[in-house]
């Protein structure tokens, strides 16, 4: 048997998915081979240092408070009224003779949106910090997959919220992917981003470009130009449909 | 709260009791930070966060008990935690009488080596290249071979394979050669935490 044999032995023992031969293989290893079992232990304490496990979601949820904790305390506005009061007269003077000469030809964020946005088919995740729950969850899955399909995208959410209540452990990036798609159906682009922020692992490209058409869709124009713009030039598949956005946003 | 509850709360990963300890102790943990070593925010920070690591598990041990209050045993982990740091860094000078005595004769030592190894793995990873990082987070979160090779654009599940293999060696090879790793208590069932 190579190392790299040997590895996968010990991942699938890891995750559970070894046959009854492998077993017995594993077993006759750990017998005979002192370093087996080491290996073992420290390929356990890899996934548990780097992987989805309980003290890496915990990690998370501290950082998680210290973050919100040392967010800056916004200053009290300390503008004079007379001078916002003149500076709304001029913003609202210059929006309107912009409207008026320009911007009334250009596309707006909910049109782009709706002409790029391709959500997933199907409503399938996977467990994050515990695929153990894979055979608990069968059912609610089905569930949220099947109002997904129908287009009762409210149920669908309320069904994930429940799932996220019965399986508390952390959430998968592809739950969290599934979870935006289901928000922007709802027209809830807040919350979409939200859900795509969690995503971290994978989704290389699929993320940043939905991230972009989460914020057409909340109008925030000039975030969802930039990202745009960072992904016309990159090599991902999106590349030309961002090229396309940026030019209807110029128009 | 009391001791047993903040305990409970670290237990089931109860957002509400961390924002109570952070609260209510972080500033005690700074204190340390700042008086020994000249550290900074982000340092205890850090501090806080390894801190709280130990105790959440040494709170996995099914017969664990808080003989003493809470913030002295964080404090008292942290402190090692920041001594040790201190050590490796040769900045052991003007250390205060807190700092250098033992505060409580609880028995955390096999939670804070565990943290310790977890550490070292994170501070290894991030050392590795992006693509290394990549892969094996993927596998770590339990992608198969087939999905890795198509999402990071592999020719096949056997490269991808190949790579999985070659950068988990690289990363145990960094780890082992770091003479914290020597020194941290080598593997036994019978302590796992």
């Amino acid at each position: 048997m190579t190392k790299a044999q040997r590895f996968e032995l010990i991942e699938r023992y890891h995750a559970g998915t070894l046959t009854a031969a492998q077993k017995r293989l594993v077993d006759r290893l750990c017998m005979e081979d002192p370093t087996f079992e080491q290996e073992l232990h420290e390929y356990r304490e890899m996934w548990e240092a780097l992987g989805p496990s309980d003290v890496n979601a915990f990690r998370g949820l501290t950082r998680e408070v210290i973050d919100e904790a040392s967010k800056p305390v916004k200053k009290k506005n300390i503008i004079p009224v007379t001078f916002l009061v003149a500076a709304a007269i001029v913003l609202f003077v210059s929006v309107g003779i912009w409207w008026w000469f320009g911007a009334a030809s250009a596309s707006s964020g909910t049109d782009l949106f709706a002409a790029y946005f391709d959500p997933p088919t199907q409503a399938v995740f996977r467990n994050g910090a515990d695929p153990t729950a894979d055979d608990l969850s069968a059912d609610i899955k089905r569930q949220i997959n099947a109002h997904y399909i129908g287009g009762e995208y409210e149920l669908a959410l309320s069904k994930m919220e429940t799932y996220t209540r019965q399986f508390p452990k952390r959430q998968s990036s592809d739950y969290h992917y599934l979870l935006g798609h289901v928000h922007l159906r709802l027209g809830q682009p807040q919350e979409a981003l939200a859900a795509f922020d969690s995503i971290v692992v994978g989704y290389q490209y699929d993320k940043p470009w939905n991230y972009g058409l989460a914020l057409l869709l909340a109008e925030e124009t000039d975030r969802a130009r930039a990202i745009f713009l960072d992904i016309s030039e990159s090599k991902g598949p999106y590349r030309d449909k961002a090229a396309e956005i940026l030019r209807a946003l110029e128009r | 709260m009391n001791k047993h509850s903040l305990i409970e709360g670290l237990r089931n990963h109860d957002k509400a009791t961390i924002k109570y300890i952070f609260a209510q102790y972080f500033p005690m943990i700074l204190d340390l930070v700042r008086k020994n070593g000249a550290g900074t925010s982000p340092q205890a920070e850090d501090l806080f966060m390894n801190g709280l690591e130990v105790l959440y598990l040494k709170a996995q041990e099914e017969d664990f008990k808080l003989t003493c209050s809470f913030s002295t045993i964080l404090y008292e982990i942290c402190r090692r935690q920041w001594l040790s740091t201190l050590r490796r860094n040769n900045r052991i000078t003007n250390l205060s009488d807190e700092l250098q005595h033992h505060l409580v004769a609880e028995d955390f030592s096999t939670a804070l080596e565990k943290s310790e190894r977890y550490d070292l793995y994170r501070e290894y990873f991030d050392k590795l290249s992006c693509g290394c990082q990549e892969v094996l987070k993927l596998v770590l979160n339990g992608m198969s071979m087939e999905n890795v090779a198509t999402k990071l654009g592999f020719a096949s599940a056997q490269y991808a394979r190949k790579r999985k293999y070659s950068c988990k060696e690289k990363l145990m090879r960094l780890i082992k050669s770091d003479p914290r790793y020597q020194e941290l208590a080598p593997y036994d069932e019978s302590t796992e935490v």
